[in-house]
């Protein structure tokens, strides 16, 4: 089969590589229809994650038809079309039991990297680096799905593809950030990053009851895809003071919850970024924490700081001064779109939630690379490029 | 309230000043040899020198302040020199890992009594012999083709709770390994921790060894640990292959192995290869 593979920090290509196979009872092989892109997959191109080997193949989000089971799956047979979290979970561990799958503590099979760094190991997350479990990804003509009763859904009748790859990651990682920040009827959201995360983040928000939502990017094509597809209040950080912005706006208060879609390669224009970057160059720290600081620093006193942007390793000048004082609620982690799946596709047949217009750019697999680098570039308007193995 | 368990974890304290952990000889021996290196390297000077000055410096300063880390990295631990004493060993290295598995305390005990369920889970185990009344020879597939044994005597399981193996008599580095089953908190199922020591002979430096030798086995362990957790919780061990040819891990590639069959092979007798 073909398949995108990573090579190098910043090397992609796409070569034949050996179909997978059953190697479990409860896996089933997919054969992918649309593969997306997604922010995070820009750490793994960039080098910041660590575990990467040449020739893994990239991509989690992801939506396809089954094409072979594993002898104990039970709800899924050959021609379901279906669509996967990207994040594994077991369904048996303690944390599944508890739908935190995203803390599954039997879908990693690498978990010595993540036992040091972390003191734990981490779940298993499809196509993210060798810390993460190692599973080959989705940017490929096949893919294995481990514990594909849990991992695999069906997508009802009447969901577009187009509409139901994003329910692999971008539509429950922005609804588990906005379920996170614990949001109130009446509250105001601010939402940093207009990614594809970002404006299901602001979708989400206004679903779970906040009255308003503020978008801060600086990106002029996201800022007015914010806007006009999910009602938000767009702030570009280049030409705005972000913190007296989201005072003004909120009566010298603060945004009551505050939502980081951004993670460890935050842009800005203050000195702490360029503080950031040049230690990241020298590798003396991995995250880059402009967002995050200025969250902290502008959510309301006693407000949520709600955190799905991707972090790794470590951050220098963490604001916990500002954490302890204010008396702010940091929540945090990977999605457990397991969660949310059934939810996400109501709402979409309601008509409440569309994420189809964060594809911007079909293409298929042969053109990958050059679809990498116009996501990674934003040049072109690009908010997703998703591929379509022939 | 509940009692202090004795911890593997346990090391001696970060030596300071006020609490040194040299002797006075250990500290005359120092400041001597400290002070003669840094004369000799001021006498010297250039490039020979100064790195002469530098060791000397550090051995007066390990003299002067009677602290020294490597002698606290290789100081045994609590645990470690109440186990000498109970097993009459010259030395020990001891490991500890601790897993809650999500079933009943007399499964997990069930499944790990069995030699063969643990080798199934081992990537690089070729077989595991029964020998005679419990005890069983482990062969592994190692470096360059070639193949190890290892004779391990299991003693009769205790009132679902403990587990014990030792190495074989004719074993030259002896092994003790101990697999403790709990009841976990709030019906979470079975905590489990194993305790592996290894016979470090040769004073320090074959404790230096044997330390450094750990850090695969504590890699190892993990790694087992977690797969007795997936093959009970799941019915079966994650992997991240393409194909079931051949796998790698940490230490070299070994032909593909096939996983026990069923999501809980606990025969009620147990301890058959």
């Amino acid at each position: 089969m073909r398949a995108l593979t990573w090579q190098g920090p910043n090397k992609l290509q796409v070569e034949t590589v050996d179909d997978p196979s059953i190697l479990n009872p409860r896996d089933a092989i997919v054969r992918v229809q649309m593969s997306s892109v997604c922010g995070s997959d820009l750490h793994l191109l960039g080098g910041y994650v660590p575990t990467m080997h040449a020739g893994d193949i990239i991509g989690h989000e992801f939506m396809g038809e089954v094409v072979e089971i594993g002898s104990a799956v039970r709800s899924f047979g050959k021609g379901d079309r279906v669509v996967t979290v990207s994040i594994i979970g077991c369904g048996e561990c303690e944390h599944c039991r508890r739908s935190d799958f995203s803390c599954c503590d039997n879908s990693n099979p690498n978990p010595s990297a993540t036992d040091i760094a972390y003191g734990q190991p981490a779940c298993g997350i499809i196509g993210y680096s060798h810390a993460f479990g190692g599973y080959a990804g989705s940017h490929a003509t096949y893919i294995r799905v481990p514990f594909a009763d849990v991992n695999l859904f069906k997508i009802p009748e009447g969901i577009t593809d187009e509409q139901a790859v994003f329910v692999s990651d971008a539509v429950p990682t922005g609804y588990f950030a906005a379920d996170n920040a614990d949001i109130q009827r009446g509250d105001t959201v601010a939402v940093w990053g207009c990614g594809g995360v970002g404006l299901m983040a602001i979708a989400s928000a206004y679903l779970l009851g906040a009255e308003r939502v503020i978008a801060i990017d600086r990106l002029p094509d996201r800022l007015q895809l914010a806007e006009e597809k999910a009602g938000a209040i767009a702030l570009n950080y280049e030409t705005t003071d972000v913190h007296a912005a989201l005072l003004e706006l909120t009566g010298g208060r603060g945004p009551d919850r505050c939502i980081d879609c951004v993670g460890m390669e935050a842009h800005g224009t203050e000195l702490d970024y360029f503080y950031d970057k040049t230690k990241q160059m020298m590798r003396l720290h991995t995250e880059r924490g402009t967002v995050l600081r200025q969250s902290i620093r502008a959510c309301r006193k006693g407000g949520t700081v709600s955190v799905v942007g991707v972090y790794g390793g470590l951050l220098d000048k963490f604001p916990m001064g500002a954490i302890v004082n204010k008396s702010l609620t940091l929540r945090s982690g990977q999605q457990p779109g397991q969660r949310y799946v059934g939810r996400l596709f109501e709402h979409i047949q309601k008509g409440e939630l569309d994420p189809s217009y964060l594809l911007t750019h079909p293409m298929g697999l042969e053109q990958s690379v050059e679809g990498y680098a116009m996501f990674k570039e934003k040049t072109q308007n690009c908010l997703r490029a998703v591929f379509q193995p022939e | 309230m509940s009692e202090r368990p004795q911890l593997v974890a346990s090391r001696a304290a970060v030596p300071t000043p006020s609490h040194p952990n040299l002797g006075t000889p250990e500290r005359a021996v120092s400041l001597l040899a400290g002070t003669l290196l840094i004369a000799n390297g001021l006498r010297q000077g250039g490039l020979q020198g100064w790195p002469q000055v530098l060791l000397g410096a550090c051995a007066a300063w390990r003299g002067y302040s009677g602290t020294c880390r490597i002698k606290r990295a290789l100081t045994h631990s609590p645990f470690e020199r109440a186990f000498e004493q109970d097993r009459d060993w010259s030395g020990s290295k001891i490991i500890s890992r601790s897993i809650t598995v999500g079933k009943p305390r007399d499964e997990v005990f069930a499944f790990c009594r069995n030699p063969g369920n643990l080798g199934a889970l081992v990537p690089w185990v070729d077989a595991i012999e029964q020998t005679g009344e419990g005890t069983y020879r482990w062969v592994a597939h190692g470096p360059m083709d070639k193949t190890l044994h290892c004779d391990i005597q299991q003693d009769e399981p205790k009132d679902g709770r403990k587990l014990h193996w030792t190495a074989g008599p004719d074993t030259r580095f002896k092994h003790d390994i101990q697999m403790h089953f709990s009841d976990a908190p709030a019906g979470r199922g079975t905590q489990l921790k194993v305790i592996v020591a290894c016979q470090a002979p040769l004073g320090a430096a074959g404790y230096a060894l044997a330390a450094a030798i750990s850090k695969f086995s504590d890699k190892a362990l993990l790694h087992l640990l977690r797969s007795i957790k997936q093959q009970l919780e799941t019915g079966e061990v994650s992997t991240n292959r393409l194909h079931a040819s051949g796998t790698k891990d940490f230490l070299f590639v070994h032909p593909a192995t096939e996983p026990p069959q069923t999501s809980a092979p606990t025969p009620s007798s147990g301890g058959n290869a």
